[in-house]
């Protein structure tokens, strides 16, 4: 695919895209408020039934759909950069399963209370093993098959370890709630969801991005990494942390939520000039507009009981998965 | 909790047969409900075997007193070395169970579970009745009817302020429940029914804030335990919205008939502060 699109004209073009899905997402909720003027009522401090839905409810939601989508992009990037392999996404190898297993051990059994960063704190090595077990058992091989077995695999056990950990939680609901970390959702979040996720969500960010310019080198052969003087262990290492870090930190406050990272970075490749650097600013970016979106979208049914964020982009990203392997079969095993 | 109570309250017919039968003295039983009222009705020694739900602080007020009784898990097995002279069950709990008992040549009595205020003095007598407490189950249903009465009284001659019963997972409860019938003698326009709702529906938090209504009434419960379901009744959104929170210590959701009394006695307290 050849395009004459610039990666300036590619960030612009998702931005006004992203402010503009966002205003729109401002405007869908079960309630029939003028958002302008509740916008100006929070402005000006004032205690509106509007200030109230769009400031508590809509507003860090929309924030919420923003980062989470953006850090699922971005690390569905870089974990394609990484392992050089089209295939890999943080859901599909288990990463966000494993993040949420974290989270659910922290808040179920009572120790999220204590303090603030515990939560976070367990998603984010739920993520980091999950990643490195997956790395470990598949990166050493460039096998796109040992891959998925490994992805596969870790996310069956992270799933039933979820499971597992719900059933023995001292809590009437927590076998409900299955769903929501296996499936992911942003409905009834609030600002405290986004004062988790976004500071450890930006470091995971920076993280990322600060190792562009390996990946770049990466993708052209671990000989070429080391000869243009990088560490390559202390280069892949930082990118592992980075990764798990933005997953876990989103996954503890939203469920598990899949296949962003393996859509995004797939249509927007050809727009940045294969390159794996710019690659994850504009899949960050892609994330954030397809979460959105997908959350507009799981809000035009039945409002009270909405459909779980996670069902719609596996329903987007599940056959895109299987034409990617369609696609790639000639390079299989 | 609220689907234990929908679904134990959706059977009304009582198939319980009067028995002229002896009275029972060793006494087991299925359902925490009955556990929770016999623990006021008859001496202690005479509960062989209770619910393993009412150990557990979860669901029972109780939990803690009735350590040392044997539990069961509505097995046959755990009941019949035990040799009761009567077994008491729910209208749904352990339908196998109950069956292999009955066949075994034992007394099993069902009793139906309230939906109305009125059932539960009368389920209350009906138990009275049959482990011999009949002066016990009449003070106490005497004792329920005077705090339902007494939450009347206090609230006689106000204007009706409008509320919703707010419980966990979002859902307000609407007409046709216990809750609705104490909101109503409390003065208090249910807005849920209103709306039309009828038992338990999930209401969106945006919908329920575009509503205004003056009070909510939430139902503390879970002794702290996390989960999704009770974050709902913790959004910040609620605590702005500039209505009057009232929280109960004690809910209808799992035992009406046994907290019925209290619940009425909290409700009056906090609408009256």
């Amino acid at each position: 695919m050849q395009t004459k699109i610039s990666f300036p004209q590619v960030v612009i073009v998702l931005s006004v895209a992203i402010i503009a899905t966002a205003a729109l997402s401002l405007n869908s909720g079960a309630a029939d408020i003028p958002v302008l003027q509740s916008l100006k009522d929070i402005w000006h401090g004032e205690q509106s039934l509007g200030a109230t839905i769009v400031g508590q409810i809509r507003i860090p939601r929309v924030l919420l759909a923003l980062i989470v989508g953006a850090t699922l992009g971005m690390a569905g990037a870089a974990m394609q950069g990484l392992l050089r392999n089209p295939l890999a996404d943080p859901g599909v190898l288990g990463v966000t399963s494993g993040a949420a297993f974290g989270a659910v051990c922290i808040l179920y059994f009572g120790v999220a209370a204590t303090a603030w960063y515990w939560l976070p704190a367990a998603a984010i090595i739920g993520a980091l093993l999950s990643l490195v077990l997956v790395y470990l058992l598949a990166g050493l091989h460039s096998s796109m098959l040992a891959l998925i077995l490994a992805g596969v695999a870790m996310s069956a056990i992270t799933g039933a370890l979820i499971a597992v950990a719900l059933n023995f939680a001292p809590s009437l609901y927590a076998m409900q709630e299955i769903v929501f970390w296996l499936m992911g959702s942003l409905a009834n979040r609030h600002w405290d969801h986004v004062s988790i996720a976004l500071p450890l969500a930006l470091i995971g960010w920076l993280l990322m991005l600060s190792r562009s310019r390996f990946l770049d080198a990466l993708s052209l052969g671990e000989e070429s990494t080391r000869s243009l003087g990088f560490n390559n262990h202390r280069e892949r290492g930082i990118l592992l942390f980075g990764i798990a870090m933005g997953v876990g930190a989103c996954v503890a406050v939203s469920g598990s939520i899949g296949f962003i990272g393996l859509i995004v970075p797939h249509l927007l490749r050809p727009f940045v000039g294969y390159r794996p650097g710019r690659l994850m600013f504009a899949s960050a970016l892609g994330g954030a507009l397809l979460l959105i979106l997908a959350d507009i979208l799981v809000r035009q049914f039945d409002a009270a009981r909405e459909l779980k964020l996670g069902v719609v982009t596996s329903l987007l990203g599940g056959p895109f998965f299987l034409l990617l392997i369609l696609k790639t079969r000639s390079r299989w095993a | 909790m609220g689907f234990l109570f929908l679904i134990l309250s959706s059977l009304t017919h009582s198939q319980t047969t009067q028995t002229a039968q002896t009275t029972p003295e060793r006494i087991a039983s299925l359902n925490i409900c009955i556990d929770q009222l016999l623990w006021e009705l008859v001496p202690h020694e005479r509960l062989v075997s209770i619910s393993y739900l009412t150990a557990n602080p979860l669901w029972s007020p109780i939990a803690a007193q009735v350590r040392g009784i044997p539990l069961n898990h509505g097995l046959a097995e755990e009941i019949v070395p035990l040799k009761p002279d009567v077994i008491l069950a729910g209208e749904f709990d352990a339908a196998a169970a109950v069956e292999l008992l009955k066949r075994l040549g034992n007394r099993v009595e069902r009793l139906p579970l309230p939906r109305q205020l009125d059932d539960i003095n009368q389920q209350i007598l009906q138990l009275g009745e049959l482990v011999g407490a009949n002066e016990k189950a009449l003070l106490m249903t005497q004792k329920t009817s005077k705090q339902v009465a007494e939450l009347q009284a206090a609230t006689n001659n106000q204007q009706l302020l409008t509320a919703f019963w707010y419980s966990s997972n979002g859902v307000v409860i609407g007409d046709g429940t216990l809750e609705h019938e104490l909101m109503q003698l409390a003065g208090l326009r249910n807005l849920a029914a209103e709306r039309g709702m009828h038992g338990f529906n999930q209401l969106d938090l945006e919908l329920l804030l575009s509503a205004k209504p003056q009070i909510l009434i939430i139902e503390d419960s879970d002794a702290g335990a996390f989960s999704l379901a009770r974050e709902y009744l913790a959004h910040p959104a609620l605590a702005n919205a500039g209505f009057k929170i009232v929280r109960l210590r004690a809910g209808l959701s799992v035992c009406a008939a046994a907290t019925l009394g209290d619940v009425a006695v909290e409700l009056k307290q906090e609408l009256a502060k």
